[in-house]
């Protein structure tokens, strides 16, 4: 009965959140990147460097999440796995059980691996698998955009087959990754803030402590709660 | 449609675990009816967890730490300490769940709520006996090795059998305590949750099940560690 009855508002819920037939789209406001001239180099080189090395090359942690979606929230816990011959293994686990479990390998491939009552393969690789790539997965071929009005400078990439640009903000001296907007028809579509920037076991540097993502239909409160690198992957 | 397990099972099974131990002081394995009985004598309890949650395609399982908190009839408070804090609330009539974060607890506008209440309100059924005795939704059987009764529910419901094969509740052979409780679901995943520093029959602090801005998990403790063990 408990079951039949979960299950309904689940549907409901994630099928009104996900879908996004009558949930709240999110607005956003499109960065305005200014020509650059070239006329500091050393802010790119080092922008480039800083989103190579978010992440440690292997660490596992787990993370907190809080997804705001259809007016109502959910909260899961992430388990990832990360290192540089498996790529990035994500499992989320909700009050009700594991809600997907997913691959993205070193080659760029996603493989759902389990795909449970809870959560349709589709959206693990619409949504899911996209936060991770774009939040946990150093992008290749960065080249650069120009810079915002405060000095910040903002790295893109080439537009993906559905025609989406990646561009990433750093701060003006290229050292701290600021935001990262998704670009589609010249509108952005997708806006993550990394935050709470920290030290974590076997890191030398800091790293973000969480996201806050505003996507189409939904809001992602991503919490790192745990990272364990192991010590040879601490960088100076 | 999708589906998902019997929820009140879970933390149902963690209250009786630790429910079990309050007033059974005999060596001999108690019967299912004894259980019941037993179980709804308990009015309050307040007990630390250790849960892991060991999933079949990672190495290491995922591992929280917290407090469960019950009082008779329908009061349940499931608080995570570590890795992070939150905590999930029932007042009876009502679930509220809140996050710690940016250094101040959060409340949720909560998606499920109905559904959480639902399966809250199996667990308070089961303080008075029902979760036992409840034939219809589960085989119990019990066995006993050299130290421990085991307690092992199955569903009987082929659905939530479907995601929940069995739940084992073990218990100290003296049921002077409880130890853990294992939650097995089919393809290998399982649900390992450790017990340890129970209280019982304590007066709770004022606004330990608040709904709006519940007490301090130290206060529920103090109280709790006031109280005769």
């Amino acid at each position: 009965m408990t079951a039949r009855f979960a299950s309904m508002f689940l549907s409901a819920a994630l099928l009104a959140a996900l879908a996004g037939g009558c949930a709240a789209q999110n607005h956003f406001v499109t960065p305005r990147v200014l020509p650059d001239a070239g006329h500091n180099e050393a802010a790119r080189i080092r922008a480039e460097q800083t989103i190579k090395n978010v992440f440690p090359a292997q660490y596992r942690s787990i993370q907190r999440a809080i997804v705001t979606a259809g007016g109502k929230q959910f909260t899961c816990d992430g388990l990832l796995d990360v290192s540089p011959t498996e790529g990035h293994h994500l499992a989320l686990v909700s009050t009700f059980g594991v809600v997907t479990d997913l691959r993205v390998k070193a080659n760029g491939e996603c493989d759902v691996l389990k795909v449970t009552p809870l959560f349709r393969e589709d959206w693990s690789r619409r949504f899911v698998a996209r936060d991770l790539r774009r939040l946990f997965i150093a992008p290749a071929n960065l080249r650069l955009a120009g810079r915002l009005a405060d000095g910040s400078v903002v790295l893109e990439t080439a537009p993906d087959p559905a025609g989406v640009t990646a561009e990433y903000t750093f701060s003006a001296d290229g050292v701290r990754w600021q935001a990262l907007d998704l670009i589609q028809n010249g509108s952005t579509i997708y806006r993550a803030v990394p935050k709470d920037f920290r030290k974590f076991a076997g890191t030398s540097i800091e790293i973000p402590g969480g996201f806050d993502v505003r996507a189409e239909t939904y809001r992602l409160e991503l919490r790192i709660a745990e990272l364990d690198a192991p010590q040879k992957e601490a960088r100076p | 449609m999708m589906r998902v397990p019997n929820l009140g099972i879970i933390p149902g099974s963690l209250l009786l675990a630790i429910c079990l131990p309050c007033a059974a002081q005999t060596n001999a394995p108690p019967s299912l009816d004894k259980i019941s009985e037993v179980m709804s004598r308990t009015r309050t309890i307040l007990v630390r967890f250790a849960q892991e949650r060991h999933l079949s395609m990672f190495n290491e399982p995922l591992r929280s730490e917290g407090f469960l908190c019950f009082q008779q009839p329908g009061r349940i408070r499931w608080e995570t300490t570590v890795p992070y804090k939150s905590i999930l609330v029932s007042d009876g009539s009502g679930t509220a769940q809140f996050e710690w974060t940016d250094e101040k607890w959060k409340k949720l506008d909560l998606g499920l709520g109905d559904a959480l209440q639902n399966v809250l309100s199996q667990i308070a059924g089961v303080m008075n006996g029902h979760f036992a005795g409840d034939r219809r939704s589960y085989r119990a059987t019990l066995t006993n090795s050299a130290d421990e009764l085991v307690v092992t529910l199955v569903p009987q419901d082929e659905m939530t059998r479907k995601m929940m094969a069995a739940i084992e509740v073990h218990l100290a052979a003296d049921l002077t305590g409880a130890r853990r409780v294992v939650l097995r679901e089919n393809g290998g995943d399982y649900t390992d949750i450790r017990f340890s520093e129970q209280f019982v029959n304590f007066e709770p602090p004022p606004k330990a099940f608040d709904r709006a801005a519940p007490a301090d998990l130290e206060k529920i403790h103090a109280a709790a560690a006031g109280a005769k063990p």
